[in-house]
């Protein structure tokens, strides 16, 4: 079976061989994976090298974790990838970016309006979480298009709070 | 004024903190906790635990009456309100004090003195400990005010909210045509988060450490100092690294000793009594400046504890029971050298963003000089109801050197599953050539450190990563497959599909 799986942005071949050896791109490894506990934290020898890994996903893709560094990885099947590749990327539907409550909290002031020009690092909305009003800024210069939040407004984490469009140039 | 019952006002890792420290004096131990804390670690280590309301602080932990009616239904006779929340309020001080219960802090009066920091400034000025310069006097001031003042000052300053703490209500001014929004919004947030609006303005001393020195005062008018803090590794003025001693001061006794001196004289001058700590900032040329007393227990206390061995939440027990201060604290040598990591919910790599949610696993690493301080365990809730402490990672080292190597040990150790945590950020922080070096201020953090530079070549095993990442997804796979499969032959699939197979055997 063999996998394209991306690390921190990396691609690497990963196919599974017989007798726990993988190939990740031209190497060739001898792994022993045990789980130590339910589906979170794993004992790998590779090489009789040993680590201890833990998978987590709070960022909506799989984390791995070694040594307390966190690689962040995406596992696609052969199969899939090609599909992929013939189908081409099926995102990019919209050119909009979304503004999004990094984490649940209190809308304290919203600067933005809608129609109004925006530069980059502009803030959009103010956000107040444990205890801190953290500044949510534009990540490039736009249009916004949509403001769905006012001063006062819990929100929860992951609404849309503010659209921005491309704006014309 | 002696007790044998405590009510700690508080929860998370100073509530368990306070309560060991109770527990190991044969006190008896109360809690209160939110309706989200009912579960929490304070609450499994009291004796006795009362619910007083709701998850917001200003509805729970901030509601006197109902810490009282709590320590009056459990016949506790003394508080202590731990750090944050009550632990600066001279009212609630004052309100234990006519109850008839004894506040574990300073006297109202002393609280009051240091909180306003316009007051604080003028007292001190006065007793002879030299301030930062600013505005000057102890009433509120107008924005017409601040800005003629400001003109005399120069740039670049700072505006603080009177009634501040924790960096909130303050803002950097370098061009005084930006100084009226800067008001505006310092004080939007003082209001937010004390309920005042008042500010103030304060020079910014450029490449000034923040350093600190924590003090004991017993009721009988002995004040000690327990040496200096080093605790300029901040963010917006949020520290994330203490230690103690300050490398900058090293084996300068004189100059601890003269920092130490000047700390005792403020105390003296509010007649402080209890644990306490003045803030200092100090300059390249070793000129030293009072920022601020923090009339409380401080998060960092246990830097402290590790390198003098003395109990500071057990000073404060006894002093409260009116004891006197051990001869054996004045003079007191500090052996060694130790760091603190604050470990927060936070995304270091995505501007330090608050992560919350539950917490799936807490592994917390031990060892020789490893101190863990937490309320957090697997299974428990990280709110955006309270600060994002998970908890404080301490190791000692009989050098700084042994206690630096110490910490990434155990930050290696260390796992938090469920929410993000900054631990990338320390692990990069102490293979920083300059902190390792001991060469910074409290700008480093945000001029000088960059979590994208520093991760570079952290990140040794991609290939490991890959191989874990893919056996999991494949295994995945195979597991949907099976279940799929067991469904059309009408089985109960839960055995088969229950369980890793151990790939390799």
């Amino acid at each position: 079976m063999k996998y394209i799986t991306t690390v921190d942005g990396q691609e690497y071949e990963v196919e599974l061989l017989e007798d726990g050896r993988i190939r990740v791109g031209e190497q060739e490894y001898q792994v022993d994976l045990r789980e130590v506990d339910d589906d979170r934290v794993f004992t790998v020898l590779v090489d009789g090298r040993s680590f201890e890994a833990a998978l987590t996903n709070e960022n909506d893709h799989l984390d791995v974790i070694i040594q307390g560094v966190r690689y962040q990885t995406e596992v696609v099947d052969e199969h899939a990838m090609l599909l992929r590749q013939v189908v081409g990327d099926s995102g990019a539907l919209t050119e909009d970016y979304k503004l999004e409550a990094p984490m649940p909290g209190l809308v304290v002031l919203v600067p933005a309006s809608i129609g109004q020009g925006v530069d980059e690092g502009d803030v959009l909305v103010i956000l107040e979480s444990m205890k801190m009003q953290n500044e949510l800024r534009a990540p490039k210069a736009g249009v916004v298009t949509e403001v769905n939040v006012q001063a006062g407004d819990n929100v929860e984490k992951r609404q849309v709070l503010v659209v921005l469009g491309a704006g014309e140039e | 004024m002696t007790f044998n019952k405590v009510l700690v006002a508080n929860r998370g890792e100073i509530a368990v903190r306070v309560l060991r420290a109770c527990r190991e004096l044969g006190l008896e131990t109360v809690a209160v906790f939110s309706e989200v804390d009912r579960k929490s670690l304070h609450v499994r280590f009291a004796d006795e635990a009362y619910p007083i309301g709701p998850a917001p602080a200003a509805q729970s932990y901030l509601r006197m009456e109902k810490l009282i009616a709590a320590a009056k239904q459990s016949g506790a006779q003394a508080i202590h309100p731990g750090y944050g929340f009550l632990s600066e309020n001279a009212e609630f001080a004052q309100l234990c004090a006519d109850e008839g219960l004894t506040f574990i802090g300073p006297p109202p009066d002393a609280i009051r003195k240091m909180g306003d920091k316009g007051v604080a400034r003028a007292t001190m000025h006065a007793a002879g400990v030299p301030v930062v310069p600013g505005t000057s006097g102890d009433h509120a001031l107008s924005d017409d005010e601040l800005i003629a003042e400001a003109h005399k000052i120069g740039t670049p300053l700072l505006v603080k909210a009177t009634a501040g703490g924790g960096g909130k209500g303050m803002r950097t001014v370098t061009d005084l045509a930006d100084l009226p929004a800067a008001l505006e919004s310092a004080r939007r947030e003082a209001k937010s988060a004390f309920g005042d609006d008042n500010v103030y303005l304060e020079k910014r001393i450029d490449g000034a450490r923040h350093i600190e020195i924590q003090l004991l005062a017993d009721q009988h008018g002995t004040v000690v100092h327990l040496g200096e803090r080093e605790c300029s590794i901040q963010r917006r003025h949020q520290k994330l690294l203490e230690e103690a001693p300050s490398p900058f001061i090293g084996d300068d006794e004189e100059f601890r000793q003269k920092m130490g001196a000047v700390g005792v004289l403020a105390a003296q001058a509010v007649g402080y009594v209890n644990a306490g700590t003045v803030e200092c900032l100090v300059d390249a040329e070793k000129n030293f400046y009072f920022l601020e007393m923090n009339t409380r227990l401080q998060v960092e206390h246990p830097v402290t504890e590790l390198v003098t061995g003395v109990d500071i939440v057990v000073q404060q027990l006894r002093i409260a029971q009116g004891e006197r201060l051990p001869f054996e604290l004045q003079n007191l040598a500090m052996r060694g050298a130790a760091i603190e990591c604050r470990i927060n919910a936070e995304d270091a790599f995505n501007q330090f963003f608050p992560s919350t949610g539950m917490v799936r696993e807490h592994d917390v690493p031990t060892g020789p000089g490893v101190r863990v301080d937490t309320g957090v365990f697997g299974g428990s809730t990280i709110t955006p109801h309270y600060d994002p402490m998970i908890a404080k990672l301490v190791c000692w080292g009989e050098t700084r050197q042994q206690a630096i190597m110490r910490m990434r040990r155990a930050l290696e150790e260390y796992r938090i599953l469920g929410v993000i945590s900054n631990i990338p950020f320390h692990q990069n922080l102490l293979r920083d050539p300059r902190f390792l070096a001991g060469d910074f201020d409290t700008r480093f953090v945000e001029e000088r450190f960059s979590m994208a530079v520093a991760a570079e070549g952290n990140n040794r095993y991609p290939e490991i990563a890959a191989i874990v990442a893919t056996l999991a997804a494949h295994e995945q796979t195979e597991r949907s497959a099976r279940i799929d499969r067991d469904c059309q032959d009408g089985q109960s699939s839960w055995k088969r599909s229950g369980r890793w197979k151990e790939y390799g055997r």
